[in-house]
C-alpha cells in the first residue's frame, strides 16, 4: 500500500507577487515529484487557496496534477464559491469527510 | 530468538523557509537539538524552495545567514545526519555543485557538508517509518 501525503494550499498569490508565485509553483512541483516515486499525493485547497483552481495563465501548472494522475484534489464545501472554468477536477467534501482523509495520511505538509 | 527493534522512530526534517527572513531554520535547529537531548535521532534534513539557498557560499550572505549555515554543519557533523538540498530549487537560486560547474563553467559554490539531491529524498522521508516535520514561513 503506497504511503499517503496530503499537501495543504491555503494561499493564492497575486500576479505581481514573484516570490509567492515561485513558492506556489514549487509546491506543485514537490507534489508532482513525490508522486513520481509512488507516493499517493492528495491536495487540499483551503481558504484563499481555492482561487488557484480557476483556469488561468498564472496557475497553469495546476493542470499538470490530473495529467500526472494526482486526482485527489479536495475543497471543503464552505470554501467553495461560484467558481466556473476550473483548471482541474476537484472533489468537494464536508468537514467530516476531510477529517477522515486527514487521518489516513502518513504525512501532512503546508509548503506555501 | 529475534529481538524486535525497539529503537525510537527517527525524525526527518523538511525546511522550506527563507533563511534571510523566516525563523524556520533557527526553529528547526532548536528542534533537532531537543530531539537528541531526548535520545531520539534525525535521519535527514531536506531543504526545499527558498531554504535551499542555505547550502551556497555567497559573498552577499549576511552574517546571520552564515551563522545559520555553520550551525547546520555543526549539527550535521555532531549527529551524523545528512544535509540535503533539492537540486532543482538550489540550482535555480544559483547554487553550483561540481557537476553543474563541469557543465556550465561556473565556479562551485556548494558548501562542503551539504549535498544536492532530487525529490526522491523527500519521497523517501514520506514513505519511510520516519516522522517528517516541516519548518516553513
Amino acid at each position: 500500500m503506497p504511503a499517503k501525503l496530503l499537501i495543504i494550499i491555503d494561499q493564492a498569490p497575486k500576479p505581481d507577487e514573484t516570490l509567492a508565485n515561485l513558492k506556489f509553483k514549487e509546491t506543485i512541483d514537490a507534489a508532482l515529484g513525490v508522486a513520481a516515486f509512488g507516493i499517493e499525493v492528495s491536495l487540499w485547497f483551503s481558504g484563499d487557496g481555492v482561487h488557484c483552481l480557476q483556469k488561468s495563465k498564472q496557475f497553469k501548472i495546476i493542470e499538470a496534477l490530473n495529467y500526472y494522475d494526482i486526482e485527489n484534489i479536495y475543497v471543503i464545501h464552505k470554501d467553495w464559491g461560484d467558481f466556473k472554468d476550473l483548471a482541474i477536477t476537484i472533489t468537494q467534501v464536508d468537514d467530516r469527510e476531510l477529517s477522515t482523509i486527514v487521518k489516513q495520511q502518513q504525512t501532512i505538509l503546508r509548503m506555501n | 530468538m529475534n529481538n524486535p527493534d525497539t529503537s525510537p522512530t527517527p525524525f526527518a526534517v523538511l525546511v522550506h523557509g527563507d533563511p534571510r527572513q523566516s525563523k524556520s531554520h533557527l526553529s528547526a535547529q532548536k528542534f533537532i537539538a531537543a530531539i537528541y537531548q531526548s535520545s531520539k535521532r534525525v535521519s535527514q534534513v531536506f531543504f526545499y524552495g527558498e531554504a535551499s539557498s542555505i547550502c551556497g557560499n555567497y559573498s552577499s550572505h549576511a552574517d546571520a545567514q552564515n551563522q545559520l549555515q555553520q550551525k547546520w554543519l555543526t549539527l550535521s557533523k555532531k549527529h551524523h545526519f545528512p544535509l540535503q538540498a533539492c537540486i532543482t530549487t538550489a540550482t535555480n537560486r544559483g547554487v553550483v555543485d561540481k557537476q553543474e560547474s563541469n557543465e556550465t563553467g561556473k565556479n562551485v559554490n556548494l558548501v562542503e557538508g551539504f549535498k544536492l539531491e532530487g525529490l526522491g529524498m523527500l519521497a523517501e522521508a514520506v514513505s519511510s517509518s520516519c516522522k517528517l516535520i516541516e519548518f516553513g514561513d
